[in-house]
């Protein structure tokens, strides 16, 4: 018989913790190739242990222990992945995270262009809009430039002169200059010359001469530049009278030959403008040069007209929608205005006006200074 | 590294990731009980899905467990978990099939219940002469003279299986009295 020492001592040992079988000490178990000693280890854990006792279970089954290698495999092979290689894992992981950081930056990156390029582009659409919209009014700038001389004239009439040859339309020209020439003379009080039924050309023709047909406060006339245009307006006649109808079109389409002279001289002959000097250079260039008038400039040679009648309200209300134009009247008709006030004893308002054309520093800049320093 | 890991025990692994949340540590404890996790859930689950599912479950869950828990006795927590998973799957299949949810087959062969610590020796020896002879029989023949159950199994005229469910009861009950007396 044992003493209570040994049994209590022996009793502590079923309570000792074992650690869990491994899948071969149950292969060993089952199979019966394990020493006494470990055996009876193994059967005291699994006294203790349901979860090895269980596989003990499973192991003693042959069909359930073939079917638990492979799926061992597997879940070695899982864990292994999941646990084992997590430097390497994270090192993937973390890769991945930045392309996916950079794909999205990318993305967004596209996104703001897309609409930066749909917003420049707006901007580019609504910017040539608005370029085709004003582009009729700025179109005829260039063509005054290029007609005016280095020092500029004061002249409108002779800047029209020669910039309307260049226009590329004739045809609907002479219509408004045939309307604008019958208003003209209709207000003059002048009658019309009378053209031949089916000749436009005498209709468009007509017009200019008509003109400076007005009444005119005339002083000294300008006598070498009447020498100079004289000859050729004659030549013009004469060859509207004996050339046909077909050959007068095409005369009509050239420009005359004495336009570019005429501001060349202007500057150095009258470089002072004055009240009364003014209209009548106006009227002369318009008598010999204009072909084809548009209807700012009838209006500015009507209150040309009128400011050589001395009828200075008529002129300044012909001459306030020409200066509210950005056309190439604009300038001129402001010169005018501004004579015009001055005429008035409106000098404040003159001056104003004057003021505003040197600060606008165009081709009247100088005229205008010269008047403001008068004033 | 890995190697020197899979050097330590269970309680220095677990003490490891006590400290600080240990990937590796946690690896090497899964893959420790994987074989037993496995024979678990095949010896409760007939199809293969079902295992691979049990399986993974129970190792998610042992996951979040050891980063989360203290765990005292790892075995034991594995196969509740293991068992729990198992039978959620169960009811599901059988949920599935159009069948009334039935409790576990009674294959369970664990009976006792936890140790956490032995009792004193004293109370143990108290305890043990309290037990009816035969249990005392039972419990010297595989403790104190270190017989096989195989060889109690045919003294006594059952299986082996059946002696392992006896001395386990006998030992749950010896606990029980001895932590009573204590």
């Amino acid at each position: 018989m044992q003493t209570a020492s040994t049994i209590a001592e022996q009793l502590l040992n079923a309570f000792t913790p074992v650690h869990c079988l491994s899948q071969q000490q149950l292969l060993q178990y089952v199979g019966q190739k394990m020493p006494a000693v470990e055996q009876h280890m193994v059967e005291q854990h699994l006294v203790d242990c349901p979860l090895c006792s269980t596989a003990l279970e499973v192991m003693l089954q042959p069909e359930k222990q073939a079917a638990l290698s492979p799926l061992l495999q597997e879940v070695h092979a899982k864990i292994r992945f999941r646990y084992q290689t997590a430097p390497e894992q994270k090192k993937r992981h973390q890769a991945i995270q930045q392309k996916a950081r950079l794909i999205k930056k990318e993305q967004k990156t596209e996104v703001f262009l897309k609409y930066g390029w749909i917003i420049v582009f707006a901007l580019i659409g609504t910017g040539f809009a608005f370029w085709i919209a004003s582009r009729p009014a700025v179109a005829t700038r260039p063509a005054v430039s290029e007609a005016l001389p280095a020092g500029g004239t004061a002249d409108p009439a002779t800047e029209a002169a020669t910039t309307l040859p260049e226009q590329p339309d004739p045809a609907p020209k002479t219509n408004l200059v045939a309307t604008a020439a019958r208003r003209n003379t209709e207000s003059a009080g002048n009658k019309p010359t009378k053209a031949p039924a089916g000749d436009t050309s005498h209709v468009v023709r007509t017009p200019p001469a008509a003109l400076p047909a007005a009444p005119v406060k005339k002083p000294a006339p300008d006598s070498s530049r009447q020498k100079a245009v004289a000859p050729a307006v004659k030549r013009e006649e004469e060859q509207r009278q004996t050339a046909p109808p077909g050959k007068q079109d095409d005369s009509l389409q050239r420009p005359p030959a004495t336009t570019p002279q005429h501001p060349r001289e202007k500057p150095a002959s009258n470089p002072k403008p004055s009240l009364v000097n003014q209209p009548e250079i106006a009227g002369s260039s318009e008598k010999s040069i204009a072909p084809s008038p548009s209807l700012d400039e009838m209006a500015y040679t009507r209150a040309k007209k009128l400011m050589g009648q001395g009828d200075w309200k008529a002129a300044v209300d012909q001459l306030e929608p020409l200066s509210r134009n950005s056309g190439r009247f604009h300038e001129t008709a402001n010169y005018q205005m501004a004579v015009c006030y001055k005429a008035m004893g409106r000098k404040g308002k003159a001056r104003r006006i004057l003021k505003n054309i040197v600060k606008e520093n165009g081709n009247m800049k100088e005229q205008a200074s010269q008047l403001l320093s008068a004033l | 590294m890995a190697q020197s890991l899979r050097n330590l025990s269970d309680k220095e692994l677990l003490l490891r990731i006590e400290r600080a949340p240990d990937h590796e540590a946690i690896g090497i404890l899964l893959e420790r009980y994987s074989h037993l996790i496995a024979a678990v859930s095949l010896f409760y689950l007939k199809d293969r899905d079902n295992v691979n599912k049990a399986i993974e479950k129970t190792l998610h869950q042992l996951n979040i467990d050891l980063q989360n828990r203290k765990i005292t006795q790892l075995n034991r927590r594995v196969y509740h978990i293991a068992t729990r998973q198992c039978m959620q799957i169960l009811q599901e299949s059988r949920n599935l099939e159009g069948k009334t949810p039935q409790p576990a087959t009674g294959k369970n062969l664990f009976i006792g219940g936890r140790t956490d610590a032995a009792p004193p020796a004293a109370q143990l020896t108290a305890a043990f002469r309290r037990l009816a002879p035969e249990d005392q029989e039972y419990l010297q023949d595989f403790y104190l003279n270190r017989q096989p159950l195989a060889a109690l199994a045919r003294k006594n005229g059952t299986t082996a299986r059946q002696v392992l469910i006896k001395i386990r009861r006998i030992r749950q009950q010896l606990f029980e009295q001895a932590d009573s007396a204590s």
